[in-house]
């Protein structure tokens, strides 16, 4: 777009370039007066058409379009009032400056010409100086006019464009980009764009085993770059959990996928995470978003806020990501929540932040678990008041409680056709400290388990129960960590940081997991056995305590505890057999 | 308020002072603060006056990084508030970056 950057300079070049060929118009019923003008205008260089009264002078405008008329006031015919009037009626949007001429200084009659339209005036006796003055002046006005209103119109035309490809993108982009079933009974949501794109993502698929994924993501940015980085996010997110990926598995896949594809200043805050399919169970990986929270429906208050300590997807490579899943025991009733940054940084008039402890008060009121979500957007709304909105702003509740759900959610017949698979096997690993550093051998076994022709549907259960294992045999067993210290304040970070400092010091150690897996016609038995050179546990002591999840194995195993048919430690501690059982579903 | 930016005598400590509000006004100032600076040398970025910072200041963060050699990159990031430290934690950012 040429001229897009306007300034005096330019404008004025323009002038000395069209100089040659600029027109004045003289309206004069005296020749005389006609002549002198004339004369004047043409030795400025200017080309000089002449009219005798205000009929002419409009004949004249509509034939030449001149660029400056000079107008006398009283003359036959047709005044210069009305000649005037008619002219810039006829104009338009057309700048045409009109210079009336005239005798006296009456301030009525001065008065008069301006409000038909008159641009300035001229008393006689004429000077050359202030003539060629007010008439350059005039036409500068006049070519400045002319290049914004060219300007305006190209701008209207390209807004207009951009409008009609934005809703064209938008229909592309929401096909890709979809909400899944985020119409499920149990979640309630809020996502509103800041514009025709939105630089926040929330997607919602059920798994192979009637579970839930979900994902949150805050791009860097807004509108189109963010919308083109979700493309893929959804993409993978959405074929990932129908083909049963875990949520490190999904997380790991997106996060390539983006390291590969975005600059390096952009990324994606998120939250990937899986609800079993009765919602006891919750598995989370949280990259750079704000706080989850747990909300207890019986208790009537806050029972966990996971903190985020990992990197966003697709600021480093997989093998800096950590891809370890925070896992949590859901009560019927409970609610999780997830949001953007967009809900702690919006604004009230006087420019402050709700923040996050405005956020935690609405969880302090002790109200029921029924009203919450609408009871957050109210005091979010209210601080607000009028304030424009500056960020996305995006909240999701999700219930568990599976009572709300029909059972027909998911479709068993899409399950995809296997090939044969061995039906009676076992199989061994032996992993020591550089696997541990380097390999994810719960993913892989948990791929590789499944496979199993019907197991698909239990992957999730089975990614549990072996991360919950592997991750104990090697945090308590070879690495001799206590769990206590995770319920410490800050615990959390402590404990991660001693992991990464043991797991470096390392000398030796060992984890032996080994899988037998049989199979009849009816239901399937896999038997998970792992063992770790540590020096083990009172186990005994442990199984009577459990359930009160202070035990040094924690919470985690009772979890897997209740997914499996029998768990048990052997030896002093050191080894664990489990017992994953399933029935086949009639094909 | 701009961004500044202070050389050691030996020129191999560069300070940069970022602005109060580090964020998508500040891209240019930030990224002409270090171009085609010396890799070697050791970069401060001094948040002391900075009471916010968004997500594309993140981002800022990561071209430095990358402009200056990835892992290789010497930076230091001090005298953050504690809603910034927050938010640098939170991204893992204290894992590519030293935070005092």
């Amino acid at each position: 777009m040429t001229g897009s950057r306007l300034s005096i300079e330019t404008v004025d070049k323009v002038i000395e370039a069209n100089r040659s060929t600029q027109m004045a118009l003289v309206v004069d019923d005296d020749a005389v007066n006609r002549l002198i003008l004339e004369g004047m205008l043409s030795d400025s260089g200017y080309e000089v058409i002449t009219a005798k009264n205000g009929q002419e002078a409009i004949k004249q405008y509509v034939d030449h379009q001149p660029d400056v008329i000079l107008m006398d006031i009283m003359m036959p015919v047709l005044d210069g009032y009305q000649a005037t009037q008619q002219i810039k009626a006829l104009a338009g949007e057309r700048f045409v400056p009109i210079i009336f001429l005239t005798a006296v200084t009456d301030e009525d009659e001065l008065a008069r010409c301006v409000k038909v339209g008159g641009d300035d005036f001229l008393t006689k006796p004429y000077s050359k100086i202030i003539i060629m003055a007010k008439v350059e002046a005039l036409t500068r006005m006049s070519d400045l006019y002319a290049t914004t209103k060219r300007q305006r119109d190209e701008i209207d035309i390209y807004n207009e464009q951009l409008l009609v490809e934005q809703k064209v993108a938008k229909k592309i982009y929401s096909r890709v980009v979809h909400e899944g079933c985020l119409d499920t009974p149990n979640l309630k949501y809020i996502l509103s764009p800041l514009s025709v794109f939105n630089g926040d993502l929330l997607l919602a698929a059920h798994t192979p085993s009637g579970g839930l994924n979900i994902l949150l993501g805050d791009a860097t940015g807004h509108g189109l770059p963010a919308a083109i980085g979700a493309v893929p996010v959804s993409d993978l997110f959405y074929e990932l959990t129908e083909n049963g990926a875990t949520v490190d598995e999904i997380v790991l896949e997106i996060n390539s996928k983006l390291k590969n594809i975005l600059p390096p200043e952009f990324f994606f805050c998120a939250c990937v995470c899986n609800f079993s399919k009765d919602y006891r169970l919750f598995t989370m990986w949280h990259g750079g978003l704000p706080d989850v929270l747990i909300y207890s429906g019986k208790k009537k208050k806050l029972k966990h806020t996971v903190r985020s300590n990992n990197f966003p997807l697709g600021v480093v490579n997989n093998d800096r990501l950590k891809t370890d899943v925070h896992i949590f025991d859901l009560n019927k009733g409970d609610r999780v929540y997830l949001y953007s940054d967009g809900i702690t940084e919006a604004k009230n008039q006087a420019r402050e932040e709700f923040g996050e402890e405005r956020l935690l008060r609405c969880f302090e009121k002790g109200n029921s678990a029924d009203g919450l979500f609408e009871s957050i957007l109210e005091t979010i709304n209210e601080f607000r008041g009028d304030e424009e909105q500056s960020d996305d702003l995006t909240l999701l509740e999700i219930n568990a409680d599976p009572s709300l759900l029909s059972n027909e959610i998911f479709d068993n017949s899409a399950s995809t056709a296997t090939l044969p698979y061995p039906s009676n096997w076992n199989m061994n690993m032996m992993l020591t400290k550089r696997d541990f550093i380097e390999t994810n051998p719960v993913s892989i076994l948990t791929k590789f388990t499944t496979q199993v022709d019907g197991l698909m549907q239990h992957r999730e259960n089975i990614f549990i129960v072996l991360s919950e294992l592997y991750n104990n045999a090697l945090d308590h067993g070879v690495l001799g960590l206590d769990s206590k210290l995770k319920s410490e304040p800050d615990g959390f970070l402590t404990y991660l940081n001693l992991r990464q400092e043991r797991l470096a010091a390392l000398e030796g150690g060992y984890i032996s997991i080994s899988l037998e897996h049989k199979m009849d016609v009816n239901q399937g038995e896999l038997v998970i056995n792992i063992a770790d050179s540590g020096s083990g546990f009172d186990h005994q002591k442990q199984v009577l305590s459990m359930n009160k999840s202070k035990a040094r194995a924690g919470r985690g195993v009772s979890l897997a505890s209740s997914l499996c048919k029998e768990l048990v430690y052997l030896g002093n501690g050191n080894k664990v057999r489990a017992t994953y059982q399933w029935k086949k579903s009639a094909a | 308020m701009a961004i500044t930016i202070t050389k050691s005598d030996d020129g191999r400590t560069v300070t940069i002072k970022l602005p109060s509000e580090f964020d998508f006004r500040s891209h240019k100032d930030f990224r002409e603060s270090h171009r085609g600076a010396d890799p070697s040398a050791q970069y401060i970025l001094d948040f002391a006056a900075t009471e916010h910072i968004d997500s594309s200041a993140l981002g800022m963060l990561l071209v430095m990084r990358e402009g200056l050699g990835n892992d290789d990159a010497k930076v230091k990031i001090i005298n953050c508030r504690s809603n910034i430290k927050k938010l640098l934690e939170m991204a893992s950012f204290d894992n590519l970056f030293e935070v005092a």
